[in-house]
This record gives C-alpha cells, sequence and structure tokens, in this order.
C-alpha cells in the first residue's frame, strides 16, 4: 500500500528533503502533498486523501501545535497519524504533543529514524530492503 | 554560563548541524582564514522564553550554494530563493540545538521565523555581550553569532 503523505513545513528546503528521504528509503509514497503552513494543510487535507502527516511547530500564519489540535477536532481525520518533524527539544512540548497524539521526530534526523517511525506508526511494509546509507554517495548520514 | 563553553557548545552545535543536515565537514586546521572571508548573505533567528535573544548564521558565496544543493540533493546550483530557505533552515536547526544545550531541555522557547538577508550589516550585529564562532567547511566558511538579550522575555 502506498503511503499520501502531507508534508507541512514553511521551508520549501525542508520538505523536498523530507520527500527526498521517503523516497529514497523506501517508503512507498503515493502522492505526496506540500503545504508552508497548517491553514495550508487543512485545505489540502480537505481536498485530498491523506494516509500520514509529517508537521513542522514553528510555522507563520497557523503553526504546527494549532493544525493538530484543528486535525484532532475534526470527525473525518481526527485519526489521522501525525509526526513533528521539528527543531523542538522541550520535553515539556513534547509530552504536549504526545498528549495529542502525535509523534517526534527531531531535527536533524536520520533518514533511519524517519523510516521506522513511519513504519511503526502506520504498519507500512518496505517491498525491498533498501538501504537509507544509499541515499548519499560514499555512506550514510544523517539529515 | 561563562563565554568561553558558550562559544564551545554553539561551535559544537553548528559543525554537528551542517554535518547531519548539508554533509558539510569542518576543516579546523582552516579556521585561521576566516578573518579574510567575505560573507554573503546571513540568517537570523530570534527566540522567546525564559530569556530572550537571536542567532545569526552568516556564509560565504560558495557555502550559500553548497549548503542549498547538498541539502536538496542536487547537482545544479539550486535558486536564489532555495539558497537564502536552506540558510534559514540551518539556523533554525542550530537554534533549536543550542538553547536546550544552554539551558537545559526542561525549558520552553518560542523560535521566529529566519530572516534572512543578502546584505550583511556589522553594526547590526555589534554587541559586547554577543558570543561569535567561526566554521571552515569543506566547501566554504560560516560564521555564527548568538546574543542573549534579556531575561525573562515573553514565552
Amino acid at each position: 500500500m502506498a503511503l499520501n503523505v502531507l508534508i507541512v513545513d514553511d521551508s520549501s528546503v525542508m520538505r523536498a528533503m523530507i520527500r527526498r528521504t521517503l523516497n529514497l528509503c523506501g517508503i512507498p509514497v503515493g502522492d505526496a502533498i506540500e503545504a508552508a503552513n497548517g491553514a495550508e494543510a487543512l485545505q489540502q487535507l480537505d481536498s485530498n486523501w491523506v494516509d500520514l502527516a509529517m508537521i513542522d511547530i514553528n510555522m507563520p500564519v497557523m503553526n504546527g501545535i494549532e493544525l493538530i489540535d484543528e486535525i484532532r477536532k475534526n470527525p473525518e481525520i481526527k485519526d489521522l497519524p501525525v509526526i513533528v518533524v521539528s527543531t523542538e527539544s522541550s520535553k515539556t512540548q513534547i509530552e504536549i504533543l504526545q498528549q495529542k497524539g502525535a509523534h517526534f521526530v527531531h531535527k536533524p534526523f536520520t533518514p533511519e529514524e524517519l523510516r521506522q517511525i513511519i513504519v511503526d506508526i502506520t504498519g507500512v511494509s518496505i517491498g525491498e530492503e533498501q538501504a537509507c546509507n544509499s541515499i548519499i554517495p560514499g555512506g550514510g548520514q544523517d539529515f | 554560563m561563562e563565554k568561553n563553553k558558550l562559544a564551545t557548545q554553539l561551535y559544537q552545535v553548528a559543525a554537528r548541524t551542517f554535518e547531519n543536515m548539508a554533509f558539510l565537514i569542518e576543516m579546523p586546521e582552516m579556521n585561521d582564514t576566516s578573518s579574510q572571508v567575505q560573507f554573503t548573505a546571513q540568517a537570523t533567528v530570534s527566540f522567546h522564553g525564559p530569556f530572550c535573544g537571536k542567532v545569526t548564521l552568516q556564509v560565504d558565496e560558495e557555502l550559500l550554494q553548497t549548503l542549498a544543493a547538498n541539502m536538496l540533493g542536487e547537482m545544479d546550483v539550486p535558486s536564489e530563493s532555495q539558497q537564502l530557505d536552506a540558510l534559514g533552515e540551518m539556523t533554525n536547526v542550530i537554534t533549536g540545538n543550542l538553547l536546550p544545550a544552554i539551558a537545559g531541555s526542561e525549558k520552553v522557547f518560542n523560535l521566529d521565523a529566519p530572516v534572512k538577508d543578502r546584505y550583511i550589516e556589522m553594526s547590526s550585529i555589534s554587541d559586547s555581550s554577543m558570543i561569535t564562532t567561526s566554521l571552515t567547511l569543506d566547501s566554504g566558511s560560516a560564521r555564527i553569532f548568538y546574543v542573549a538579550e534579556s531575561e525573562g522575555g515573553s514565552n
């Protein structure tokens, strides 16, 4: 099963990095939909079927926490798996996110971390054992 | 916290972030050339929490281009917009990783969006309490400034 993934980050470069990591780590991605803030993400969720949302916290217009709150309030998408991809390091903030049913990946992240958490929460099967360290010629790296 | 310890933390966090995000390796043996470098772009992230301040990252032209290309995984030179976006994201990640190293992981800080600029005005970031560190990487040079402006800012 290919996952439709919504990537929400105000940095277009970071969105591209996440998309590339997903592809090269063997995660079966159907549509990779992008949004630059929470409000754009809600519009995308309104018009697309999404299996997984990857959300930054600090964004203009509507931040990641507000977006997660909106998702959890909407009966149609309240159970959407959410991974927060952020520089946030405060244990207090991370606990708040976890209470909202979000999983957390800290920037900079390794491709392996990203792949493992996606496999864990979506149950998606990786078709072939593709090593994440093939992303960069010469060996594995963090992102 | 004493200035030398802060400078060491700033250097270590920045070096690790450049390596992890953009596969750029520090070359400390070449650090003495940093005074000759012409920095052509900068990004600043302001933070608010138990104390307020900002982190500014300046890079030379070679590093600006390589940074974005490596983060995007592209061989071609990325657009100006992508270059500045990559610089802003790098500054954001450095700031986000520096603050818990300084203040501990229990403290909550809010980070503003990066302010990116092609024109570097040195007087705008001159401050006696500023901590500065320089990095020479395998594809260019960077200079990072950290300043804590006040205690007990808004959250």
